[in-house]
C-alpha cells in the first residue's frame, strides 16, 4: 500500500497535477509592434513601428513565462498578437512558434488537468505577408485567425498597406496558399456603422464560405466601438446589432453555417469572454516585446490598462496592479439602474471595462444583442438575481452593496411574504414605530431579522438614553389598548444554553413593560418619549462588557400575536425563530481595557 | 491594544469602535492607532473594510486603500465611524445560485460559449 502510495506521488511530482495553487492566465503576446499594412482605422495609430530593438521577440516570451511560472502563475493560452506577427524575420517567427510549441507539450498535463484546453500555437494576422511562414504554420499545425472587413469592397476601402494599396486580392490569394494545410484557419470582421450593408455582408459570408478553405462556422462576429479609429468608423446602435443579429439568423437557420451562427459568430458576447468575466485583470495578459504587460489588445497603450513591466515588475506586483486596475475601471462608475435588476447579471457581470470607459458607462455596450443571445442559447435567467447583484456588487461597488443585501429565506417562505399576506403581523417588523437616542445619537430600531446589517453603538456608565415610541403603536393589533403595554427586553451579549431544546442563546436580563396610562403623561408630537437612562443603568452590572448586548422594544399585544403566529404556521415558526422584534446592539464601555 | 489614552465617553466610543475592526480583520497596531487619530480629526470620516479591502474615506473621497492580508468571510464589511459601527453579516448565496458554486444555469443548446475551442480575433476566451 504505501508503495503504491509513494509511486502516486512520484507521478503528480513528475505531472505537475497542481497540488498547490496554482493560478492560469491567458497571455496575448505581442512580438513585434509593426505592420506591414496601415489600416485606416488602426487602434493603435502611429504605435505600428518596431522600436525595441535591443529586445528580442523569444527572449523576452521566455523570460515572462519562466517568471510567472517561478510564481505559480501558468499561462494556459499562449497566442501572438501584433502590430503584425508575419512581419518578423522568418527564423524569429519559427523560434517563438516552436517554443509556444514546446511550452504546450511540456505543460499540458499541468494546464489540462485545470480544465483548460492545450490547442496548437496560435497567431492573430492581417493574412498580407503570411506565405514566408508557410514551412513554420504547417511544420507546427499553427491555427490562424485572420482579420477582414466585410462587406469585402469595404475592406479595399479601409484596410491598405503604408503605400495606400489596395489589399483584398493578395489576401484572398494567400488565403488559397492555406487550403492545402489541414491547420485551423478562421477569420473575424468587425462591424460599425460603415460596415453595416447586412446583403452584402450575407452575400461575403457565403463567398468565403463557398469559394475559399476558411473555416466560416468559425467565423468571428466584433461589434465596433468608438476608440481610435481616427473618426473614420462609427458604432452601431444596439438596434442594429440587433438587427445584425436577426439578419444572420434568417439567412443561415437551417444552412451549412448554422452551426457557426450559434455558436462562434457572437460567441464574444457569451459567458465564455473575458468581456463577460468578473475581474478580466485577474486572468487576461498582454505582453509586448519590451515587457511591457497591458490588459488585452482593447487596453494595449492605455494607461489606466498597463499592468506593469515583466522586466521590472514581479508576478505579484503585476497580478496585484491588474486587479486593481480592472476593479477601478469598474468601478469609477455606479452600477447601472437596468443592471441592478437584470436576470442576466450573472452572465454578463456589466461587460468590458475598457469599453465602458471609453463611453462613460456602467453597462455592456452590447446589452441588448446579449439579452437575445442569450434567450436563443437557452441560458436560464437568474432565479436568484438578488444574491448576484449582491455578490457582485461586494466585488465591485462594495461601498453600495449593503444596499442589496439579499433578505430570501432559501429553505421556507420568505417572512416578507408572510409579512405581506398577514397585515396583523405589520408593526411587529415596522422599521418606523421605535427609536433610541443615546447621547445624541439616534437609531431607529428595526426588526434584528429583516435587516442586513448590524448597528452597534456604545453605551457609558454616564450615557443619557431616551425611548422614543410611535402614539398610534398602542392601539395596533390590540382589542384593549389601556391594557396595552411597550414592552422592552435586554440581553446580555454572552450566551447560555436554555431549557428543554439546549440552544445557546444571549442571557435574558430584563423585561419591562410601561402602560398607556403611563405613556400618556410622556407626549411628543406623534412619540412617546421616555428617558430609560435609570431603568438600563440598572442592569449595567450584568450585560456583557465584550459583546454586544441588545435590547428589543415591542408592545405586549404584538408579542402575543407573534406567539400565536408561531403556533399557527411552522413556516413563520422557522423563519422567525430567532427574536423579531426591533432593537439595538450596544457595547458596554469599559469593555476595552479588557481588550487591551 | 490601541496606544492612546481616551478620556472622554466619546474617545472610548472610538476605540470600542476602531478595535471591532481588528475583531474581523488582521490589521497591526500602526494601523489601529492610525485609524483612530484618522477618525478622532474629523467627523466627516470613516473606515470602511470589506472582503479584501480596507478603506479610509473623507466624505465620500477614499484617502487610503489598503489590501487586507487575507480576505476574510465571517462578514461581508464594517463601517466605522467616531459615533458609528455597522456589520454587514457574511451572506452565504444558496447552492444554486450564479455564484454559489452550484449550477451556472447552463446551456442546454449545445452552444460552445464555455469557451474551449476557438480563439477570437481581438477577444480572449476560455473565461472559465
Amino acid at each position: 500500500m504505501e508503495q503504491i502510495l509513494m509511486i502516486i506521488l512520484i507521478m503528480i511530482i513528475l505531472m505537475e497535477i497542481p497540488m498547490n495553487n496554482y493560478r492560469f492566465i491567458h497571455l496575448l503576446y505581442v512580438p513585434t509592434m509593426a505592420c506591414n499594412m496601415a489600416c485606416k482605422y488602426c487602434y493603435l495609430e502611429d504605435n505600428t513601428k518596431d522600436e525595441w530593438n535591443s529586445y528580442d521577440a523569444l527572449e523576452t516570451l521566455q523570460y515572462a513565462v519562466e517568471k510567472f511560472r517561478a510564481s505559480k502563475v501558468i499561462p494556459f493560452n499562449i497566442s501572438l498578437h501584433g502590430g503584425e506577427v508575419t512581419t518578423l524575420a522568418k527564423e524569429d517567427f519559427e523560434k517563438v512558434i516552436a517554443y509556444i510549441d514546446s511550452y504546450y507539450k511540456e505543460n499540458e498535463m499541468l494546464i489540462e488537468s485545470n480544465g483548460f484546453n492545450v490547442a496548437p500555437p496560435h497567431i492573430k494576422t492581417n493574412l498580407y505577408d503570411i506565405e514566408k511562414h508557410l514551412d513554420t504554420i504547417q511544420k507546427y499545425n499553427v491555427s490562424i485567425s485572420g482579420s477582414l472587413d466585410l462587406p469585402l469592397e469595404v475592406h479595399d476601402i479601409y484596410r491598405v498597406t503604408k503605400g495606400g494599396k489596395t489589399t483584398r486580392e493578395k489576401i484572398l490569394q494567400n488565403i488559397q496558399l492555406l487550403e492545402e494545410l489541414p491547420n485551423h484557419k478562421k477569420v473575424s470582421a468587425t462591424i460599425f456603422q460603415e460596415h453595416f450593408d447586412l446583403d452584402k455582408i450575407v452575400e461575403d459570408i457565403k463567398y468565403l464560405d463557398q469559394n475559399t478553405c476558411l473555416d466560416m462556422n468559425d467565423f468571428n462576429f466584433m461589434i465596433g466601438f468608438d476608440y481610435n479609429s481616427n473618426g473614420l468608423l462609427h458604432p452601431i446602435t444596439e438596434e442594429e446589432q440587433l438587427a445584425l443579429y436577426e439578419r444572420m439568423k434568417q439567412e443561415f437557420t437551417g444552412t451549412n453555417l448554422e452551426e457557426g451562427l450559434h455558436n462562434a459568430w457572437f460567441a464574444e458576447f457569451g459567458p465564455g469572454y473575458c468581456t463577460n468575466c468578473n475581474n478580466c485583470g485577474d486572468k487576461f495578459f498582454l505582453l509586448e516585446k519590451n515587457g511591457d504587460i497591458y490588459s488585452c489588445v482593447r487596453g494595449q497603450k492605455h494607461k489606466d490598462f498597463y499592468y506593469g513591466n515583466i522586466y521590472q515588475n514581479t508576478p505579484e506586483e503585476i497580478l496585484e496592479a491588474s486587479h486593481q486596475k480592472i476593479y477601478e475601471a469598474h468601478h469609477k462608475m455606479p452600477l447601472h439602474e437596468e443592471c441592478k435588476t437584470c436576470k442576466y447579471l450573472y452572465l454578463c457581470k456589466t461587460g468590458c471595462p475598457f469599453v465602458k470607459n471609453v463611453y462613460h458607462t456602467s453597462q455592456s455596450y452590447t446589452c441588448k444583442l446579449q439579452k437575445e443571445l442569450y434567450k436563443d442559447w437557452n441560458l436560464r435567467e437568474d432565479p436568484f438575481a438578488d444574491e448576484t447583484l449582491y455578490e457582485y456588487a461586494k466585488m465591485m461597488h462594495p461601498e453600495e452593496s449593503e444596499k442589496y443585501y439579499p433578505t430570501r429565506n432559501h429553505e421556507y417562505r420568505d417572512l416578507r411574504e408572510l409579512i405581506e399576506e398577514d397585515p396583523k403581523l405589520k408593526y411587529i417588523y415596522d422599521p418606523n414605530s421605535y427609536e433610541i437616542e443615546i447621547d445624541g445619537e439616534t437609531y431607529p430600531l428595526e426588526s434584528q431579522i429583516l435587516k442586513g446589517e448590524r448597528t452597534i453603538a456604545s453605551v457609558g456608565e454616564e450615557s443619557k438614553i431616551w425611548l422614543r415610541v410611535k402614539k398610534h403603536i398602542l392601539e395596533e393589533e390590540s382589542p384593549y389598548p389601556n391594557n396595552n403595554a411597550v414592552y422592552i427586553m435586554l440581553l446580555s451579549g454572552d450566551c447560555i444554553q436554555y431549557g428543554d431544546e439546549k440552544r445557546v442563546k444571549q442571557a435574558h436580563i430584563m423585561t419591562h413593560q410601561i402602560y398607556k396610562g403611563v405613556l400618556d403623561q410622556h407626549k411628543k408630537g406623534d412619540w412617546y418619549e421616555i428617558d430609560i437612562t435609570n431603568l438600563l443603568r440598572e442592569y449595567y452590572p450584568s450585560l456583557s462588557k465584550e459583546n454586544p448586548n441588545n435590547l428589543f422594544v415591542t408592545t405586549t399585544d404584538l408579542r402575543d400575536y407573534h406567539y400565536q403566529k408561531q403556533k399557527n404556521n411552522a413556516y413563520y415558526h422557522m423563519d422567525a425563530i430567532n427574536l423579531p422584534f426591533q432593537n439595538i446592539e450596544f457595547y458596554m464601555l469599559g469593555g476595552e481595557k479588557n481588550d487591551q | 491594544m490601541i496606544n492612546r489614552n481616551p478620556e472622554t465617553l466619546s474617545e472610548l466610543r472610538l476605540v470600542r469602535n476602531v478595535l471591532a475592526i481588528s475583531k474581523y480583520y488582521t490589521v497591526s497596531q500602526e494601523f489601529i492607532d492610525e485609524a483612530y487619530d484618522f477618525l478622532k480629526a474629523g467627523s466627516s470620516r470613516h473606515i470602511a473594510g470589506y472582503t479584501s479591502t480596507i478603506s479610509f474615506y473623507e466624505g465620500s473621497k477614499v484617502v487610503k486603500s489598503f489590501q487586507v492580508d487575507r480576505p476574510i468571510s465571517s462578514i461581508d464589511g464594517i463601517y466605522v465611524s467616531a459615533t458609528t459601527l455597522r456589520i454587514t453579516p457574511h451572506y452565504t448565496p444558496s447552492s444554486y445560485s450564479g455564484f454559489g458554486g452550484g449550477s451556472s444555469f447552463g446551456s442546454s443548446s449545445g452552444s460552445s460559449w464555455s469557451g474551449s475551442s476557438s480563439n477570437n480575433n481581438n477577444n480572449n476566451n476560455n473565461n472559465h
